[in-house]
């Protein structure tokens, strides 16, 4: 009678034991060491010394890491702005269901099945500065030949612009769910109520897919300071930094220059603005969501 | 002027035609209620009236002037729909506001044009209130309330009652009564229960597969049914219709028209006896032998189900406080309760009321 108390007092815990190991093992041993890691200074093989906060002092006071965050907030609004305002008018351009229109939104769709890593070296013949379609069309209208990679004010927005490309057709997917899921007879009594077609689309269907347009700009945003492999391939943050975002720059100063607890400083930055991203989303969220 | 007139309107999606040839008119002022079985092309005939669909022929003319083509809302009507159609995004105070707004209402005169209105439907408390957190109840008075501020000539309903509790629904029907009652305006209703197109139209037009089966007061139409249909659509239990080769009474053949195939008499016609002081007496009715078989009892009247010996069944409505026991029984209906229709279905006149 006792044992089986006992058992019945273990069993919840076998249960769940899995999910949690695993969690454990992959999400918040990693957090925790990386924390711990940013409090040292290691180069990988030699000894681990502690310094405490030195690693936050010297990122907080080098103007190259200014310089990646403001690359990456840089990348992230325009990532943002761009496959938001385009993905909109594209899902909207796409809402009636014909069949061009949904060729269109297959079309739209594959990239983001596509491995980034060979796109990016597809993009980058695209983008060459003396051989590239790109510059080649631009010659054809008598313009100068662009720097799509080269030139430094020019290649984050490149950059973006393959992540744009990539990403597009998921956020049209999701937003045109969104206007799907919008009652007709809602428009109906718009109609009715003499609404202009202005209105209709800010006061009914904005408003009625805004928790869909908060989720992506989230998504979006988290996937913006993720963005690695295209820069890569086809930047290495360069030219002069230009390119260089938080993550890049993360894996350079641990992978290239072996300063793991530099490196382990500035992840744990990344993951607090992301959190607090992630946190502000909900707040926003919890007061307008419009489901009902 | 707010009167609707349909003339040969039509309406088709692609090859399949759901109205063919529909001529209509609605006079102004009355409470005009579409009835009949769902997909009879009632709601579609609502919606063309408001706009919502082209009709794809024919012309809808409202208070005189052709709407064909005419946006819904400058046709100067108002609808209300089924699931009430509220913006969820909005308070209650901007659902009303809407329509006033889109029509360049002055800020002033809306605010005052909303306490108005919230006053009397009651909804004063929740105005900065979003539907989703409405009763049932409130949402429907919702609608109602940003129907009636624009202060339309013509109000639409899409079966407007359908979502609620009975109760609440038997308190709206008379609320909409006095409603209509107060506004004056032109009201067109789509319902699929015979009961509230009773109780509540000045007007009932019952259609049936896109063809309006008649256009009657409420007692024409119970009392006075064109075809087979209508008897059986409207009355509870519906009208017993019988085939007249499968009644033996000899009387009843005799008093048949020629071309008539069916006998009908209303359930609340049949009597279990005859009052003999009454003129006529026996002489003057029908009789049918049967056997009780079921029995409802509803409080101020019992329903009994009587199996005829000829594969038919009929249904009687009595007021007698004391139930039957189900048994064998023979039962009475004046002629001249009797109406009968031919092989069409189609009544035959000259033959008197029901």
């Amino acid at each position: 009678m006792k044992q089986d108390n006992n058992t019945l007092r273990i069993l919840p815990y076998v249960m769940v034991a899995p999910a949690v190991l695993i969690l454990v093992a992959f999400y918040i041993y990693p957090i925790g060491y990386n924390i711990y890691l940013s409090f040292f200074s290691w180069n990988m093989r030699g000894p681990m010394k502690f310094i405490g906060l030195k690693n936050y002092k010297e990122l907080f006071s080098s103007s190259d890491f200014a310089h990646t965050l403001m690359n990456t907030i840089g990348y992230m609004v325009m990532e943002v702005s761009m496959v938001l305002i385009l993905g909109l008018l594209m899902a909207l351009f796409l809402q009636k269901n014909t069949f061009i229109n949904r060729f269109i939104q297959t079309i739209s769709f594959t990239p983001n099945i596509i491995s980034l890593v060979s796109v990016s070296l597809i993009w980058m013949w695209l983008m060459n500065t003396d051989k590239g379609l790109f510059n080649y069309i631009l010659s054809l209208f008598g313009a100068d030949p662009v720097g799509w990679l080269t030139d430094k004010n020019v290649a984050l927005f490149s950059v973006v612009l393959v992540s744009v490309w990539k990403s597009l057709g998921f956020n049209v997917l999701i937003i045109l769910s969104a206007l799907g899921a919008i009652p007709p007879y809602l428009y109906e009594a718009a109609a009715l109520d003499n609404a202009s077609r202005r209105s209709v689309f800010f006061q009914i269907t904005l408003k009625m897919i805004s928790p869909t347009l908060f989720f992506l700009i989230l998504m979006n945003i988290i996937g913006s300071f993720q963005a690695f492999e295209t820069i890569s391939v086809m930047t290495n943050g360069g030219p002069s930094n230009s390119t260089n975002t938080l993550i890049y720059s993360i894996y350079k100063q641990g992978f290239e220059y072996y300063r793991v607890g530099y490196a382990s400083a500035m992840a744990v930055v990344l993951m607090l603005i992301v959190g607090l991203i992630t946190i502000l989303y909900f707040k926003v969220l919890n007061k307008r969501v419009h489901y009902r | 002027m707010s009167s609707i007139v349909m003339e040969r309107v039509e309406k088709k999606y692609g090859d399949k035609s759901i109205i063919d040839n529909l001529n209509l008119s609605i006079e102004s002022g009355s409470f005009t209620v579409l009835v009949g079985p769902s997909g009879c092309g009632k709601s579609t005939t609502l919606r063309m009236i408001a706009g919502l669909e082209n009709n794809t022929g024919g012309s809808i003319i409202i208070g005189g002037k052709n709407m064909n083509g005419v946006e819904p809302g400058k046709r100067n009507l108002a609808m209300v729909f089924q699931n009430y159609a509220l913006y969820p995004t909005m308070t209650v105070e901007q659902n009303i506001e809407y329509g006033l707004k889109n029509n360049k209402v002055p800020k002033d005169e809306r605010m005052q044009l909303i306490k108005d209105i919230a006053n009397t439907v009651g909804l004063t408390k929740h105005l900065h209130k979003r539907p989703e957190f409405l009763s049932g109840g409130e949402r429907q008075r919702l609608a109602l309330a940003r129907a009636m501020v624009k202060k339309p000539a013509i109000f639409l309903m899409d079966e407007p009652l359908s979502n609620l509790d009975a109760k609440l629904r038997g308190q709206m029907r008379s609320e909409l009564i006095e409603l209509h009652q107060r506004l004056g305006a032109t009201f067109v209703y789509v319902t699929h229960d015979q009961v509230e197109a009773m109780s509540m139209g000045t007007k009932i037009v019952l259609m049936d597969g896109g063809k309006i089966m008649q256009e009657d007061t409420p007692r024409g139409i119970y009392h006075d049914p064109q075809n087979i249909f209508t008897s059986k659509f409207i009355g509870t239990p519906a009208m017993n219709v019988l085939e007249l080769e499968q009644c033996d009474d000899v009387k009843l053949q005799a008093l048949a028209p020629a071309e008539a195939k069916y006998v009908g008499f209303r359930p609340e016609k049949v009597k279990f006896t005859i009052e003999d002081e009454k003129a006529g007496g026996r002489s003057q009715c029908i009789s049918f032998d049967g056997m009780l078989t079921t029995r409802e009892i509803l409080g101020s009247e019992i329903i009994y189900k009587a199996e005829l010996g000829s594969n038919s069944s009929i249904a009687i409505k009595c007021f007698d406080s004391q139930e039957r026991p189900l048994e064998h029984v023979t039962v009475y209906v004046e002629e001249s309760s009797l109406v009968f229709f031919d092989g069409n279905e189609q009544r035959i006149y000259g033959a008197k009321r029901v």
